[in-house]
């Protein structure tokens, strides 16, 4: 049996390709969560940890309608980190979420990728002027919220974790 | 989106589906429960939807997985069974949950039979082993009712399992086997012996 295809949608910007998440991201992903990187977002994992999270990822498409998109730069392929709307038992709301990988860094592919997921988000998932979850000492995270244009609403807890409730814009406010 | 491109299989009681959004009440009522224990369980309300939906995601990547297995004639689901591979396991599992309330009636039974014969005739699976807790009696019990048999040499998952290794499809194939699962099966749906009422005595 080969893997099957879900109606994930694709996105396409300037420099990037958002697909859906593929079997053969599982090495990257692993890589990413032994990093200190990943502590911010529910890392460290091991193998097992990293294909748990890929595989829910693609259920969480099928069981939400919506998900996390795995972020391709257009000209090399490359996988360089992931985006989209994620709601789980323990969000208040849907929440907008972003990574990117080392390699990513520095170069407005999060913000890129970002924008594009939330305005997907707003326009075609129901999900418009969403919340994000941003750890404290997530500087570059918080950074890129108020790049997006998100204001900070108040601060709660995610899973335990004592994290700032950043509030996006509606997309018509964007205009 | 549906879990539609899964394949459904029915038995003589039974019918196994995808694992879709609406049967994630019952699945979480087992997983956060004490009768999870032996697959990492009791889960917290976070984990076990994330283990639903890598159930459910399984599928996409390998093209196999759990079905979650339903009453033919009222729809309500009874437990899991079917193919698990995630990675670093060793080899392709056969594996089954039945929900704790629903225990005792073959049903884990009839739906491992019949998800087993799918991977063997349709998917061209040549062979299956089952990781299973020790302790976990009701399980081995099952395995060795499935013909399955403790592989000493196998590896495990990580040290703390049983390897039971399942007939291959030319072992099953027409065998002896292969009847007395089938007649056992059938008995719990139509008992050969049943009580006409009361002893009097």
């Amino acid at each position: 049996m080969t893997a099957m295809t879900l109606p994930i949608p694709v996105i396409e910007t300037e420099r990037l390709i958002l697909r859906a998440p593929h079997g053969s991201d599982l090495s990257h992903m692993a890589a990413f969560f032994e990093t200190e990187r990943s502590h911010f977002v529910g890392g460290p994992r091991d193998l097992d940890g990293a294909w748990q999270a890929l595989v829910a990822r693609l259920g969480h498409w099928v069981l939400n309608d919506h998900g996390l998109w795995h972020i391709t730069e257009k000209a090399t392929r490359a996988f360089v980190g992931w985006a989209g709307v994620i709601f789980a038992p323990g969000w208040q709301e849907p929440e907008l979420g972003w990574t990117v990988f080392d390699a990513a860094e520095g170069r407005g592919i999060a913000l890129e990728a970002a924008t594009a997921a939330r305005r997907y988000a707003a326009l075609h998932q129901g999900h418009d002027g969403v919340i994000s979850y941003v750890r404290p000492d997530n500087h570059r995270s918080r950074a890129l919220a108020q790049r997006l244009g998100a204001t900070l609403e108040t601060t709660g807890t995610l899973r335990g974790t004592p994290c700032e409730i950043w509030r996006h814009p509606k997309q018509e406010d964007l205009a | 989106m549906t879990a539609s491109a899964i394949p459904v299989i029915e038995t003589g009681r039974l019918v196994l589906r995808g694992p879709e959004a609406k049967d994630y009440p019952n699945f979480k009522a087992t997983f956060t429960s004490y009768r999870a224990r032996f697959m990492g369980g009791p889960l917290n309300p976070y984990e076990a939807w994330m283990l639903y939906a890598a159930e459910v995601g399984h599928w996409q990547i390998r093209g196999f997985g759990m079905w979650m297995i339903h009453d033919k004639a009222t729809g309500e689901t009874l437990g899991m069974a079917g193919g698990w591979q995630p990675a670093g396991w060793p080899e392709r599992e056969i594996a089954w949950i039945i929900w704790p309330e629903k225990a005792g009636k073959g049903y884990a039974l009839e739906a491992t039979h019949a998800a087993r014969n799918y991977l063997y005739t349709q998917a061209g699976w040549d062979g299956a082993v089952s990781y299973i807790d020790p302790k976990n009696l009701d399980s081995i019990r099952l395995a060795e009712r499935l013909g399955a048999k403790k592989d000493h040499d196998a590896q495990t998952i990580d040290g703390n399992d049983a390897v039971y290794r399942h007939p291959t499809p030319a072992q099953l194939r027409d065998s002896q086997l292969a009847h007395g699962i089938e007649m056992e099966i059938s008995h719990y749906a139509d008992p050969l012996f049943k009580p006409k009422g009361w002893a009097i005595d």
